[in-house]
């Protein structure tokens, strides 16, 4: 299998002095959903703007489909496709109207654009919706014309930027289907989010930066095997810490603890958590990627 | 050779596309938008009428369609901030095929395109006014076409400095004033003290002013050499708007 996008040791330091990105190297292979999780400001954006010809990094390499970002940013841009986070489509113009204008300006013809508008359009099922003017579109709506726009040019890389950010969850599963949807056929996808569920649901490798730097990358399965624990045990509430590192590791998230442990002594826990005093709430959970995430970033408790 | 010509082809398409989108479907969906651009030349010449009767007139026009120009020009300044930083759509075109000039130039006419009743009221009224020939209306509509590419590459120059969507609204209101009503565009260069003109030619749209003001006849500069003032300021302004243009962020 190819390679969608390769970056070697990349660093972005901002005019002001933010360090967005510390040597950060990345391989991420063809035709897979591939995702990148962060916290906000995490360096999810530089990156993506950077491979995607839109941002130029301060050091470092990084080459999208075999071409470099630097001096073939043409190649590049012929053959991919961007949805920038929490852009918004034209409040005048509809959603047929977005999609003609965006292939007609990268060089389409107009019959080939009008036929595609209307087949993406379809595809998403928003042909009801596409000589409605955008202004009046749900958030879900608004979003899937940015999306229609990106699909309809058929690129080999689909880069995505915290595509369902402020999406209600039926819109957001039905983003999902759209998004593996275009898998299936044969599309390498990019996704930043910092909703885990999501990258869990769809991603075929994942990787977490946090401050700039990768902290852990690979397939789901793998990364949740890095840490010790099959368990999560969730607890809001005044609990005696000292006593609880003996179950296993406690991370601090908010005003949240979690302790990652096994099944078994998830038991013991429990039984002990359940005669504690009042005021206390917890739950017991599998080892999910939101937690591989709050284990890797969080706050640690030795 | 062939290979240019495409290129300038596919340019002028997307140009073309982008002020269809931007502009002919905007005015089409929210008619009323081309009369802010109109309005307030119009009153002012109105009162330049009332106060100033017939003789006073014809700069009144003058002003007028330059002024009519002048916001329909300058206001790419705050689109071309809002698509950055507001929609995000640019960054849709820099990740891809689309030329900077292209989409420049395609938000530089759907902007113009609001504008475009008024300007072709105030020319249609300056040539019946003035009883015009078809030579003098071709010299006024070239200059105009210069003075459209100077202002709204000063505009897209003046874009890449807004950050914030707070920057939006704050260049344009105040460019369109100083360069379409404080400058002498309602009034000849002649009116001011001579310390003052050589401020004023510091404005863009005195160049004009004169040029339009020797072409219908009335008394006024060197219109050659201003008319060679206005195209080295446009160069400047595209020159400049082509630096600044932050097509691939650093």
């Amino acid at each position: 299998m190819g390679i969608a996008i390769e970056a070697i040791n990349l660093t972005k330091i901002y005019k002001s002095g933010t360090k967005a990105l510390d040597n950060f190297s990345l391989v991420v292979p063809e035709k897979q959903i591939f995702s990148i999780l962060g916290r906000n400001g995490a360096g999810k954006t530089t990156f993506t703007k950077i491979v995607s010809t839109i941002l130029k990094a301060t050091s470092g390499e990084a080459y999208v489909l075999g071409f470099n970002v630097e001096n073939e940013e043409k190649e590049i841009r012929k053959r991919i496709s961007v949805v920038p986070q929490e852009g918004r489509p034209f409040s005048l113009q509809t959603p047929f109207e977005h999609v003609f204008m965006y292939l007609v300006s990268r060089g389409w013809s107009i019959l080939d654009s009008r036929r595609k508008a209307l087949e993406v359009l379809d595809m998403l099922d928003m042909k009801a919706y596409k000589d409605t003017i955008c202004g009046n579109l749900s958030g879900g709506l608004r979003q899937s014309v940015m999306l229609a726009m990106s699909i309809a040019t058929e690129p080999e890389l689909l880069l995505l930027d915290e595509p369902t950010i402020g999406l209600d969850p039926i819109a957001r599963a039905g983003m999902w289907g759209i998004i593996q949807k275009l898998k299936s056929m044969g599309t390498s996808i990019f996704l930043t989010t910092h909703y885990m569920e999501e990258a869990e649901m769809l991603s075929d490798n994942v990787a977490i930066i946090d401050q700039g730097k990768k902290i852990v990358e690979g397939p789901v399965g793998e990364i949740k095997s890095k840490i010790n624990a099959s368990t999560t045990i969730l607890i809001i509430g005044s609990v005696d810490l000292e006593e609880l590192q003996n179950y296993g590791k406690i991370v601090k998230a908010g005003s949240t603890l979690r302790l990652f442990t096994d099944e078994k002594t998830s038991k013991e826990v429990v039984s002990k958590l359940l005669s504690e005093k009042e005021g206390i709430s917890f739950s017991v959970r599998p080892i999910s990627l939101e937690d591989v995430f709050i284990y890797l970033v969080g706050e640690v408790i030795d | 050779m062939r290979l240019l010509i495409k290129r300038i082809y596919y340019g002028i398409r997307t140009a073309i596309i982008i002020s269809w989108f931007n502009g002919i479907l905007s005015i089409l969906r929210s008619p009323l938008s081309a009369l802010t651009f109109f309005i307030t030349p119009l009153s002012l010449v109105f009162f330049i009428y009332i106060f100033g009767g017939k003789s006073a007139l014809g700069y009144g026009l003058i002003g007028g369609l330059i002024s009519s120009m002048v916001s329909s020009s300058i206001i790419v300044e705050t689109d071309a901030s809002f698509i950055r930083i507001v929609l995000k759509i640019q960054d849709m075109f820099v990740a891809s095929p689309v030329s900077p000039i292209s989409y420049a130039a395609g938000l530089a006419l759907s902007d113009l395109i609001p504008g475009l009743p008024g300007v072709v009221f105030f020319i249609a009224f300056l040539a019946i006014y003035n009883n015009l020939n078809a030579i003098q209306i071709f010299l006024i509509i070239l200059s105009l076409v210069i003075t459209w590419a100077n202002i709204s590459s000063l505009g897209f120059f003046i874009s890449t400095f807004a950050r914030d969507p707070r920057d939006l609204w704050v260049y344009a209101p105040i460019l369109s004033v100083i360069l379409g009503f404080i400058s002498p565009v309602y009034y000849p260069l002649s009116f001011l003290p001579e310390w003052a003109r050589v401020i004023a030619f510091l404005s863009p749209t005195t160049y004009t002013g004169e040029i339009i003001r020797a072409i219908v006849g009335f008394p006024s500069e060197n219109a050659l050499y201003l008319f060679l003032g206005l195209l080295l300021y446009t160069f400047l302004f595209i020159y400049l708007a082509g630096k600044r243009m932050r097509w691939k962020e650093k």
